[in-house]
Order: structure tokens, then C-alpha cells, then sequence
């Protein structure tokens, strides 16, 4: 089965980024395949610049799930009214929009929508 | 790349340059080939995801001076 992850909310504020990337884990670790759009403050976790400390690293986390096949996109427009540049990404993540957002949708036999 | 039609979407942001590709698409005749430039980074990206969610061909991307080109072929 081929998930899809729409992810509305900041990282570390709310816990959906956490839900997401746990879920993503099990599935893979029992063959599924998955992909994420980062939407609204969903794009921050895009950044490569988040230093939580010895608290958890979502986009490390995010990364070591994108060296397994997970493709990340992270929404243009969202990341421009937010001031997250794509220089400032994290290695993988790609930006796109609504378009790609619709493939992923037509693309997943399920999709998943973390928000508010 | 000579192409049947023109569409400049320059300013206009996520999801319009895309719509209006869908809208100028509908007036086309199965093979033609449309070229649309946009300033919209997103463009890069969401031009490929259109032509696979939609069954149309896409060509090609250049970028010059800023502005990306994309070139698409109307399959259906």
C-alpha cells in the first residue's frame, strides 16, 4: 500500500510531525511505501537549520526515512510566507505545489491529514 | 522548442500558473504543445506532478534570466 502524509502543522508544537514519521516507520518496516507533503507550518520542518539540542532531530528524522524511499515535499508558497528559503532545506526535500500535492493524493491508496 | 501556444503566468503564484495550464489545455486539440513560463518556484516541481496526475506529456524545463519555461504536450 502507497500512504500519503499531509502534515499542516509546526514541528515540535504539535505532535503530528512525531505521528507521521512513527507511522511512516512502521509502515516501511512492514513494506509499505510512503510519501509527505508539508503544508501550511508543516514547511518549517523543511528547514536544515533546526538545532533542537539533545531533544529529538524531526529532519534528521526525516531524512533517514527519505534514504528510504520516502519522498518529501515541502509546499513553495507556504515556505514563502513563512521566510523558509530553499537554500535553507534539508538535503532531499523538494519544493512544489498544489499540483504535486494532487498526484500525491491520486498516487496514495490512503491519505493521511494531520492538521489543526 | 517551437510549440502551438504561449501562456506567461510571470507574478503569479501556486496554484494559478497551474490552472491556467489546465484551462489553456481544455482549448487544445490532442498533440498540440504549449509553452508557459512562470517566476513561481513551485512551477519547477508542480508542471511534472500535473503532467502525471493528468496523462499529458511533459517535454521539457529550461530556466533563463529567473523565469522557468516548461514545455508540455497535450496527450488527452
Amino acid at each position: 500500500m502507497h500512504l500519503g502524509f499531509l502534515i499542516m502543522t509546526a514541528p515540535y508544537t504539535f505532535q503530528n510531525m512525531d505521528h507521521a514519521i512513527g507511522l511512516m516507520e512502521a509502515a516501511l518496516d512492514k513494506g509499505h511505501t510512503c510519501e509527505v507533503f508539508l503544508y501550511m507550518d508543516g514547511v518549517i520542518a523543511s528547514s536544515a537549520h533546526i538545532k533542537p539540542g539533545q531533544d529529538r532531530n524531526l529532519p534528521n528524522k526525516l531524512q533517514v526515512l527519505m534514504e528510504r524511499g520516502v519522498r518529501v515535499t515541502s509546499c513553495g508558497v507556504c515556505c514563502n510566507y513563512r521566510g523558509v528559503k530553499l537554500s535553507d532545506f534539508q538535503d532531499g526535500i523538494k519544493q512544489a505545489g498544489l499540483a504535486a500535492l494532487g498526484r500525491m493524493i491520486i498516487a496514495a491508496d490512503r491519505v493521511v491529514t494531520l492538521g489543526f | 522548442m517551437q510549440t502551438d501556444f504561449e501562456l506567461d503566468t510571470t507574478g503569479m503564484a501556486c496554484p494559478v500558473p497551474i490552472v491556467k495550464t489546465a484551462k489553456k489545455m481544455r482549448e487544445m486539440s490532442t498533440g498540440q504543445t504549449l509553452k508557459i513560463i512562470s517566476d513561481d518556484d513551485g512551477f519547477r516541481a508542480d508542471i511534472v506532478a500535473w503532467c502525471e496526475s493528468t496523462g499529458n506529456e511533459f517535454l521539457q524545463l529550461e530556466e533563463t534570466d529567473g523565469k522557468l519555461i516548461g514545455y508540455v504536450r497535450k496527450a488527452v
